[in-house]
């Protein structure tokens, strides 16, 4: 799978989002947040093809985090891409 | 089964963002904060700010400008040949000086509950130019309505 290639992550003071840039508007009156591991996480995988797996393996390299654990946050995670759409349909 | 949960960015922050997508030339939509500009905008209101490009501005338009060290969102009062004189509609003393070039863009649109707000007919700047006049009214008004609730 893959996330949404027009996605945006930005920082904005200590905060985390997720922005679509269109063409000739930016809507930020909706936009997603993530937290700091959410947000590592997606620049980690941001803009190449991912599997559960990558991401699972990455969390637990990167954080002291059981592998259950980690497939535990990930699936969560994923859920929140399906349900908000941010990952790309094609793939 | 997403929540939404309000977020606040803080004021320059959230506006230096905004600018580099307008100096790209894209328009930003985004939700008041604060009632600087009540009663004629109010909070959660949907607004659109849009690149000045060739925008001829005059007294009654709403704009984003750089002002101090932070942004401010509020109505033309006057203009000069250099200067724009700003003013918020809830406010009732303060007008800000700004530089033409501090001026990052304007409010071309606004809705409230996915209805639009009439912003720039003629009754309405007839209405925020009303307003703005009868500040030292409205002054006067606030002392006596606070002396009414603390006696």
């Amino acid at each position: 799978m893959k996330l949404r290639k027009e996605l945006k992550l930005r920082k904005i003071g200590k905060d985390y989002i997720i922005v679509e840039p269109g063409q000739d508007k930016v809507d930020l009156s909706k936009v997603y947040t993530l937290n700091e591991t959410a947000a590592w996480l997606w620049e980690e995988l941001h803009p190449q093809e991912f599997s559960k797996e990558d991401m699972v393996k990455k969390l637990v390299e990167e954080y002291d985090v059981t592998e259950e654990q980690a497939n535990k946050d990930i699936q969560k995670l994923l859920d929140i891409f399906v349900a908000q759409k941010l990952l790309d349909e094609n793939y | 089964m997403a929540k939404t949960l309000s977020k606040t960015i803080e004021n320059h922050l959230f506006f230096q963002h905004v600018q580099e997508y307008i100096d790209d030339g894209k328009d930003v939509v985004f939700s008041v904060r604060g009632s600087s500009m009540s009663p004629f905008l109010k909070e959660r209101d949907l607004i659109t700010i849009k690149p000045l490009k060739d925008k001829d501005l005059k007294a009654g338009h709403i704009v984003l400008a750089r002002y101090k060290k932070g942004y401010i969102l509020h109505r033309v009062i006057r203009i000069d040949k250099e200067f724009l004189f700003l003013a918020g509609d809830a406010n009732l003393v303060q007008i800000e000086k700004v530089d033409r070039n501090a001026v990052v863009g304007f409010l071309s649109e606004a809705t409230r509950d996915k209805k639009d707000i009439p912003l720039y007919t003629s009754r309405m700047l007839c209405y925020a130019k009303l307003w703005y006049y009868i500040r030292p009214i409205r002054r006067v008004w606030i002392k006596l309505f606070i002396r009414k609730i603390n006696p």
